[in-house]
């Protein structure tokens, strides 16, 4: 069973490139364009969908949640199901809070560190921050007839580590895939919520981020 | 300790300027980087490092400790095995390897777990864990620190020195572009061994010159020769000289406090030529070697007392006195065999001379006349006086001896705390015969510490657990691991996964079988071995293991470990106190000893107790009075106040034999070669008061006060009738 899963979605993953075969265009001015889709002045709230195909899991793990971008780069992320979690990157710092346990954690961002790699590509991208992306990643660009695809690979280590990017021609990104050299995926579905103003997000992530830092 | 890898590092501290321009400006990552190129690629620079970089050490506990886990798990296997394998443990295992597989570091984790399913190589590192946490949240984004490690010696102030220049055009380089936008600052035994090393050879220059310069300007003011000078100072070098290599001889080397106190030498050594100069000048030059002869046995046995004071100065044990004792001792005996058997026979000049220093003979007249009057004030002043020597307070903390070292230990405190939150100076010392004893006591130790934690004696404790622990107790807990795996928990085990949602089949098996210990020579080739080849030093006969502690009550510490055998609190700063202690009362001795023995010797000489009393009461009253002063002044006295009592007695004594004696047959002669010789010396010991050192400015200050007043009081005590 725990074997299958992974094998069905490595597939899964396959058939989904397939699926978008057009043509490739040039990459800089892609990401760039991208780029200047996802920079927003205003604090945001995107919410997601998190799916999670482990090898060492019967079956496969879901979860959801909400995703806060403000304006001062920190990246906050609530996880709501299947029970409450926080997670924000801050410049360098990476936090995380169990409020169930009360755990909390804390730890730089180190580039090359396989864990910072998988979290950079939200702050990257949430923020906008093409150099940041540029700087840790390879980066193959693709422009399909429906959707745009980007492949993220390490630049510094050879952890077998793949990010693909993707989301609708002209639009923001809306699927996130990492997927580990052992096979393990971890597919993350993003909506913007707009049904909140940029004021009340950073009131929202005023609180989350004194919650998780312990203040 | 001292010349392990410890004493080798150093500890800079990099800071943003505090000018205001760049308060929102961070550290930057590219900055930091850049100078750790730099400085790795100075010459005898080791390897630098950011303390806190974890990542390594992070990484080891994963690919290492993993290989281990049947091993290292426990101090307490017993007790943590019974909760493992019950149902409800089993779960919470289950539940932890779930959560640590969901965690942000889950790809991480994933390869412990495939190895240790019930994770038992994180249940000794969970304390590590907070600790870890406690350090990366009390990072302080205002500075950013590092560990530099040199090749050469800490204590190799030479090298040292090249290398802390090395480090700092490093920086300069780097921070070219804005000056004010960094600040470097360094501590570690190496910046101690330097500056002491720069202090003491300041010293060394300052006092040379200017008591070289002060005994030049005497002797040419009161001999107006400069055929005499040329030949007393000859002599002296050639007793210096002497000196030197009498000491290079007996020690293989020559400290810098035994050159700085040879200043004070030529101030002693210099009083046989002057005294044979004074009352060979006064006669024709075929009376002179009869003269020089006749004088000599005073000389001696002033010569004698003086030697009877360096060698108590030696053995007080103070670092570097035992040197100053041979060449002191060395220094006075080759002095008074040249002015005995070469200087006469160097004074070849026919005129005769009669010495006159200002003010002596009017004092010499003055206390004779008034004799008893000034006698009773003496006494007088002294009877009052003493009443106020109750007050007198000696020094209890070693570090008043230093404290032109202040500004050094402020910094390194200051620095220090930027990085750990370790007491330094203070720990739990184990020690065993070999590594696997000192290991095995550590492990008696650990639980008390533990203890003491949880009481609040100590807010935490680093030593070797959970990096290391004893052979014996691995495969203590290998067996005990083993006879826990039966059929039926392992069953439990699977019943657990399942309830977890986990693979049955990749987590079901539980393969812990491995028989292979970890071993510490195994540990040091790891990045682990930065952080804890500062905990255990491994001797030939024996091994010491440090157990750093963070704020801690010291009693509480010291009373758990008084019954733990090869266990010892130990604080740097106790040590040295009692040190103090020791050498205070050690000098205390030293003095009744030295003194016993110069009345010994004056008992032999004079045959009568009066004139013994008579020829030593200068001194004595003269060490009494200083006491008189700091009782009024609270001047904390040391040991080397009483060391320096001890000279002012040797040397005021020689006066008083002179006085006493007076072969010349010319008291007033006699007194004006003595006022030369008082002030040579006061002069000489005088010039110590330009040192920084404190050291150098209390024996400074106690002698040169002390000759002095010796000097002025030998015509009030010791009567002179007539020519015997």
């Amino acid at each position: 069973m725990d074997g299958c899963t992974g094998s069905m979605n490595r597939i899964s993953l396959f058939v989904f490139s397939l699926c978008f075969i057009s043509y490739d265009i040039s990459a800089d001015e892609s990401i760039s364009a991208l780029m200047k889709r996802m920079h927003s002045d205003v604090a945001v709230k995107i919410s997601y969908q998190e799916k999670r195909t482990l090898e060492l899991f019967d079956q496969s793990w879901q979860g959801s949640g909400n995703m806060y971008s403000t304006a001062t780069g920190i990246m906050l992320r609530e996880q709501l199901q299947p029970r409450r979690l926080l997670m924000a990157i801050n410049k360098n710092d990476l936090f995380y809070y169990d409020p169930d346990k009360k755990i909390r954690h804390q730890g730089k961002m180190q580039e090359g560190d396989p864990v910072t790699l998988q979290f950079a590509v939200f702050q990257a991208l949430i923020n906008a921050d093409e150099e940041l992306l540029r700087r840790l990643y390879n980066i193959e660009f693709i422009k399909k007839t429906q959707r745009w695809l980007m492949t993220l690979t390490s630049k510094q280590t050879d952890s077998g580590l793949r990010i693909i990017v993707s989301g609708p021609l002209s639009k923001k990104v809306d699927t996130i895939i990492i997927e580990q050299a052992d096979g393990d995926l971890t597919e993350f579905m993003l909506a913007d919520d707009n049904t909140v103003t940029s004021e009340q997000v950073v009131n929202t992530v005023k609180l989350l981020y004194g919650e998780l830092i312990g203040e | 300790m001292q010349s392990g890898r410890l004493s080798r590092r150093y500890l800079l501290s990099i800071g943003k300027s505090k000018d205001g321009k760049n308060d929102t400006q961070e550290l930057t990552t590219p900055f930091i980087q850049s100078l750790t190129q730099q400085l790795k690629a100075i010459d005898g620079v080791v390897d630098v490092w950011d303390p806190n970089q974890q990542a390594n050490i992070t990484q080891t506990i994963q690919s290492l400790y993993r290989g281990y886990a049947n091993s290292m798990y426990s101090l307490n296997a017993e007790q943590d095995l019974k909760h493992f394998f019950s149902s409800e443990g089993l779960n919470q295992r289950a539940e932890l390897v779930k959560t640590l597989l969901l965690s942000p570091q889950g790809v991480v984790f994933k390869k412990t777990i495939l190895q240790d399913p019930l994770l038992l190589t994180l249940k000794g590192f969970q304390s590590l864990g907070g600790r870890m946490q406690k350090v990366a949240s009390q990072g302080n984004e205002q500075y950013q620190n590092l560990v530099l490690e040199t090749r050469m010696a800490g204590l190799d102030a030479g090298q040292q020195t090249k290398i802390q220049s090395n480090i700092k055009s490093a920086f300069k380089a780097l921070n070219k572009s804005d000056p004010e936008k960094y600040t470097l600052e360094m501590t570690g035994v190496p910046i101690f061994a330097v500056a002491t090393q720069t202090l003491m050879q300041g010293d060394i220059t300052k006092v040379s010159i200017l008591s070289s310069l002060l005994l030049t300007v005497i002797f040419w003011l009161l001999f107006r020769s400069f055929s005499v000078m040329l030949k007393v100072f000859t002599l002296l070098i050639i007793v210096i000289l002497s000196s030197i290599l009498m000491t290079q001889l007996v020690f293989s080397y020559v400290h810098g406090m035994t050159v700085a106190m040879g200043a004070t030498l030529v101030g002693i050594c210099i009083d046989y030529p002057i005294h044979t100069i004074v009352h060979a000048q006064a006669v024709e030059f075929s009376e002179r070697i009869k003269v020089t002869a006749t004088v000599w046995p005073s000389m001696v046995l002033g010569g004698i007392t003086t030697i009877i004071g360096y060698v108590a100065l030696g053995s007080s044990g103070y670092p570097g006195f035992q040197q100053v004792a041979v060449f002191a001792s060395s220094g006075i005996i080759i002095s008074l065999l040249i002015t005995r058997f070469v200087l006469p026979r160097l004074m070849t000049e026919e005129k005769t001379s009669t010495l006159k220093v200002p003010l002596i003979k009017g004092w010499s007249y003055f206390s004779s006349h008034y004799r008893n009057w000034l006698l009773g004030c003496l006494i007088l002043f002294i009877a009052l006086s003493s009443l106020n020597l109750e007050s007198l307070r000696w020094m209890k903390d070693m570090q008043e001896l230093t404290p032109e070292l202040n500004y050094l230990k402020l910094n390194d405190k200051r620095i220090r705390e930027r990085m750990t939150s370790i007491e330094p100076g203070r720990f739990v010392m184990v020690t065993g015969e070999n590594i696997e004893l000192a290991l095995q006591k550590a492990e008696l130790v650990y639980p008390v510490l533990k203890q003491l934690k949880q009481s609040g004696a100590i807010t935490d404790y680093f030593g070797l657990y959970p990096w290391l622990i004893s052979e014996q107790k691995q495969k203590s807990n290998q067996a005990l691991l083993q006879s826990y795996l039966t059929q039926e928990n392992v069953e439990k085990w699977k019943q657990a996964l399942k309830n977890a949602g986990l693979s049955v089949k990749k987590l079901g098996s539980l393969n812990y079988s491995a028989k292979q210990t970890l071993g510490l020579t195994q540990l040091l080739e790891t990045p682990v071995s930065k952080l804890i080849d500062s905990r255990i030093v491994v001797g030939e006969n024996q091994t010491i293991i440090m157990i750093w502690l963070g704020q801690h009550q010291p009693e509480a510490v010291r009373l758990a470990m008084h019954n733990i055998q090869g266990a010892q609190y130990f604080s740097q700063r106790d040590m040295l106190n009692n040190m103090t202690r020791d050498y205070t009362e050690r000098a205390q001795l030293l003095l009744m000893i030295g003194v016993s023995i110069i009345i010994i010797l004056l008992l032999a000489r004079y045959k009568s107790i009066v004139k013994t009393v008579q020829t030593l009461l200068p001194a004595v009253l003269a060490a009494v009075l200083i006491l008189i002063i700091w009782s009024f002044t609270g001047e904390a006295i040391s040991f080397l106040h009483l060391v320096g009592f001890l000279l002012v007695i040797a040397i005021c004594v020689d006066y008083g034999i002179f006085y006493q004696e007076n072969r010349g047959g010319d008291i007033a002669l006699t007194y004006q070669a003595m006022a030369i010789s008082m002030l040579t010396s006061a002069v000489a010991f005088g010039s110590l008061i330009a040192a920084e050192s404190t050291s150098l400015r209390i024996l400074s200050g106690v002698v040169a006060l002390g000759v002095i007043l010796g000097f002025i009081l030998c015509p009030l005590i010791i009567r002179q009738t007539s020519k015997d």
